[in-house]
C-alpha cells in the first residue's frame, strides 16, 4: 500500500508519518508532497492508495487538489488532516468526495479507527 | 469579538495541553504561572481575525527550549543540525495547531473567525499601548512555553 502525505510543513509531514506507523501502517510505503500540485503529479504517476492532505497550502491547497483529482478521474482514498475543522469545511470536504477529515492534534488511535475501515 | 481576553488565554492553555499530550507525547503539561516579563527569544505568532478586532496568538520560548520542541517534532537524532527554516517550520506548526484548537473552542461565541498563517519570530516582539496583551506560562515535560494573546483593534 502506498500512502501520500501532503502538507507544506515538514514537521507536520514527519508527525503524520510517525503517527501512521504507530497506528499500524508501518508496512505501507510513505511518500510526501509539500503542496497539492506536487501531490497531483504523484497520484497521476500511479500506485497511490491513500492521500492524507492538509487544507491550507501554497500553490495548490487541499480542496483544490481533491477537485483536480476528480477532474482527472483519479480516486484514491482521500481525506484531510487539518488544524481547522469547522462544520462548513467538513461539508465542503464531504461534498467534494473526501472520505474523512481528521483535525489536529490527533492520536494514533484516531488514525487507526478512521483509516482501517476504509482500507 | 466580545469574548474577554482571559477566555482566549484559557482556550489557548487548553489547546496547548491537548497538543502537548497528543502530538508531543507529553505526560506532564500544566500551567506554571503568569506570562514572563521576558518571554523568550524565539516564537511564532498567528492572527485570528474577527469582525471587530484581530487577535495574535503566540507561542514563545527560550531558544534552546524552542529547538528542543522542534527536534522532537522532526524526530531528529542527537547531533543532527537543526536549520533556522526547520525551527521556524516546527514552531509555526505548533502555533498553527494550537490556534486551530482555540478557534474550535470559541466557535460558538465567535463564529466566523478567520485563521491566518504563522509568522516566525527570532527575537522579541514589542507591543504598543494600543494593544491588549495577556498570557500564561505552561510547562511541557519540564520545558517552559509562554502563551501570548494580543488583541489589536481593527
Amino acid at each position: 500500500m502506498k500512502i501520500l502525505v501532503v502538507d507544506d510543513s515538514k514537521a507536520m509531514r514527519t508527525i503524520v508519518s510517525r503517527t501512521l506507523r504507530q497506528a499500524g501502517f508501518g508496512d505501507a510505503e510513505l511518500v510526501e508532497a509539500e503542496n497539492g500540485a506536487i501531490a497531483l503529479e504523484l497520484v497521476k504517476a500511479g500506485g497511490v492508495d491513500l492521500v492524507l492532505s492538509d487544507w491550507n497550502m501554497p500553490e495548490m491547497n487541499g480542496i483544490e487538489l481533491l477537485h483536480a483529482l476528480n477532474d482527472n478521474d483519479l480516486h484514491p482514498t482521500f481525506g484531510f488532516v487539518t488544524s481547522e475543522s469547522s462544520p462548513d469545511m467538513r461539508k465542503t470536504a464531504s461534498d467534494a468526495g473526501a472520505q474523512f477529515l481528521i483535525s489536529k492534534p490527533f492520536t494514533p488511535e484516531i488514525f487507526e479507527s478512521t483509516l482501517k475501515p476504509l482500507l | 469579538m466580545n469574548t474577554k481576553i482571559a477566555e482566549w488565554v484559557d482556550a489557548m492553555v487548553e489547546s496547548t495541553i491537548e497538543f502537548a499530550e497528543q502530538m508531543l507525547g507529553a505526560t506532564d503539561a500544566h500551567v506554571v504561572g503568569p506570562l514572563a516579563q521576558e518571554p523568550g527569544s524565539v516564537g511564532a505568532y498567528i492572527a485570528i481575525v474577527g469582525d471587530e478586532s484581530v487577535m495574535q496568538l503566540g507561542v514563545v520560548a527560550l531558544r534552546e527550549d524552542g529547538e528542543g520542541i522542534a527536534r522532537t517534532l522532526l524526530m531528529m537524532e542527537p547531533g543532527e543540525e537543526l536549520s533556522l527554516s526547520d525551527l521556524a517550520d516546527a514552531i509555526g506548526e505548533v502555533v498553527n495547531v494550537i490556534a486551530g484548537g482555540v478557534k474550535s473552542r470559541l466557535n460558538d461565541r465567535e463564529p466566523g473567525l478567520i485563521l491566518g498563517l504563522p509568522l516566525f519570530v527570532d527575537g522579541r516582539v514589542v507591543t504598543t499601548p494600543s494593544v491588549e496583551l495577556a498570557g500564561q506560562a505552561v510547562s511541557i515535560n519540564g520545558t517552559d512555553l509562554q502563551l501570548v494573546v494580543i488583541r489589536q483593534p481593527k
